[in-house]
């Protein structure tokens, strides 16, 4: 993102809604700048400040940038997934998709969240440790495009690039989810951010999968996404 | 996009806090879907929902503008603070039988109960099973209560603190300090209503 300093008024309203913290002021060169380095392309200052001079442009973006937009850009449709909002459907629409079935635990790892950010070389450490383990990732997930299915890891090249969050989406067999669990919380001790859990089943599943989170002391749920059960393939 | 699963809650009226989500399933149900999405959409509006948005919507757009860019591919998001609503919208949808997922998000005690006061089965459920890592880095709990009512994670505690010292100092009242601190989200999941009642809290518990 860019500011379009002939409009600029000065009026700073813009500092305050970054996510990024990006936005500044350049007294040297009087003038409101974005620390690119910090900036996730996310779009907020183009869809959602009330600049009163429309201030914010996007300039053509190189591959490590477009890679920010379409993951931290809400609006921007994921050039993977071709879906906008980020992209994956988890268990939006396992009544339909059956991603997550009767014997599976579905587990989204969403590195980032909340509000630290992440790095890809986050992502890297979680995916290489979890890699040897039982465990299917989601193939139709942005971040699985970009990783190595062996190693689990993500391009150098993109190590230091900054999303706001994104999503690991891997699922196991239920006698699995124990060992995975384990494995997962160790890892959660040696990365350089933070990740929020999404243990997802079927709901004829969900008590002996609430006694295997209760073990690793994950029971204290505040907040589910419940899916109704109404989605239908049109052949039904 | 998880993103209305790790809404973190303090006290026992942040329950009253619903997120809907309509969502084709690409590949699967999702071709033909616009008219069923436009059908549903007027429903939830007539519900009168806290807050919805669109990613396809730009900024000041009004909804008949944006009824136009729904397309096949197009989510509905929105979110209810008032249980009854949610209920009598799954009451709706179960009967009219549109064939779209439906997902509540919610307390999940709460978000049973009311599939089934719909004659709802429950399919699948997404848990939220905490934060982990380097969770002495984030921000007080209050604070984290605003910031993960968005979805995509836009809200940011810089944006927070200013508002909130906005209040303090009189300048702006709490109901706009919460439409304000709502502005970066686009996906309509950020609870105005229970944002009001958390930014009370907070200046009045803080001074």
């Amino acid at each position: 993102m860019y500011i379009d300093h002939e409009n600029c008024v000065l009026c700073f309203t813009c500092f305050p809604f970054c996510p990024g913290q990006a936005i500044s002021f350049d007294t040297a060169k009087n003038q409101v700048t974005i620390d690119q380095a910090l900036c996730y392309e996310c779009g907020v200052c183009i869809n959602s400040i009330p600049c009163p001079g429309h201030c914010f442009t996007e300039n053509e973006l190189s591959h490590k940038r477009r890679v920010r937009k379409f993951f931290n850009n809400p609006k921007s449709t994921h050039a993977i997934t071709r879906v906008p909002g980020r992209g994956t459907e988890e268990s939006k629409t396992n009544d339909v998709t059956k991603r997550i079935s009767k014997n599976e635990v579905g587990l989204c790892i969403e590195i980032g969240r909340p509000i630290m950010g992440a790095v890809f070389n986050d992502f890297s450490l979680i995916c290489q440790g979890l890699i040897d383990l039982p465990i299917t990732f989601e193939k139709n997930n942005p971040l699985y495009e970009l990783m190595d299915p062996i190693t689990g890891k993500f391009p150098d090249e993109l190590s230091q690039e900054r999303l706001i969050s994104a999503i690991i989406e891997l699922k196991v067999e239920l006698d699995n989810t124990e060992i995975v669990l384990e494995r997962l919380l160790n890892l959660s001790k040696k990365i350089d951010t933070v990740f929020s859990l999404g243990v997802i089943c079927e709901y004829s599943l969900k008590k002996k999968v609430m006694s295997i989170v209760k073990k690793h002391g994950l029971d204290d749920i505040q907040n589910a996404k419940i899916n109704a059960g109404l989605g239908k393939c049109p052949q039904d | 996009m998880t993103h209305s699963l790790h809404r973190i809650k303090l006290l026992k009226e942040d329950r009253d806090d619903f997120v809907f989500l309509c969502t084709p399933a690409i590949g699967v149900n999702h071709e033909n879907s616009r008219k069923t999405l436009l059908e549903i959409l007027d429903i939830i509006l007539d519900l009168e929902p806290e807050n919805i948005n669109f990613y396809e919507a730009k900024k000041d757009m009004d909804i008949e503008k944006i009824k136009q860019l729904i397309h096949d591919k197009s989510r509905l998001r929105c979110c209810f603070s008032d249980r009854n609503k949610v209920v009598k919208l799954l009451d709706i949808l179960k009967r009219e039988d549109f064939g779209l997922s439906v997902v509540i998000s919610g307390c999940p005690d709460e978000v049973e109960q009311m599939m089934q006061e719909a004659g709802i089965q429950p399919h699948t459920i997404n848990m939220a099973c905490g934060c982990h890592g380097k969770i002495e880095n984030l921000p007080d709990r209050e604070s984290l209560s605003l910031i993960s009512m968005c979805g995509h994670g836009l809200i940011g505690p810089v944006l927070v603190s200013h508002m909130i010292e906005k209040v303090k100092t009189g300048d702006i009242k709490a109901k706009d300090a919460a439409q304000l601190i709502g502005l970066p989200c686009s996906c309509g999941v950020y609870n105005t209503v229970r944002a009001e009642q958390i930014i009370t809290r907070m200046v009045s518990i803080n001074g």
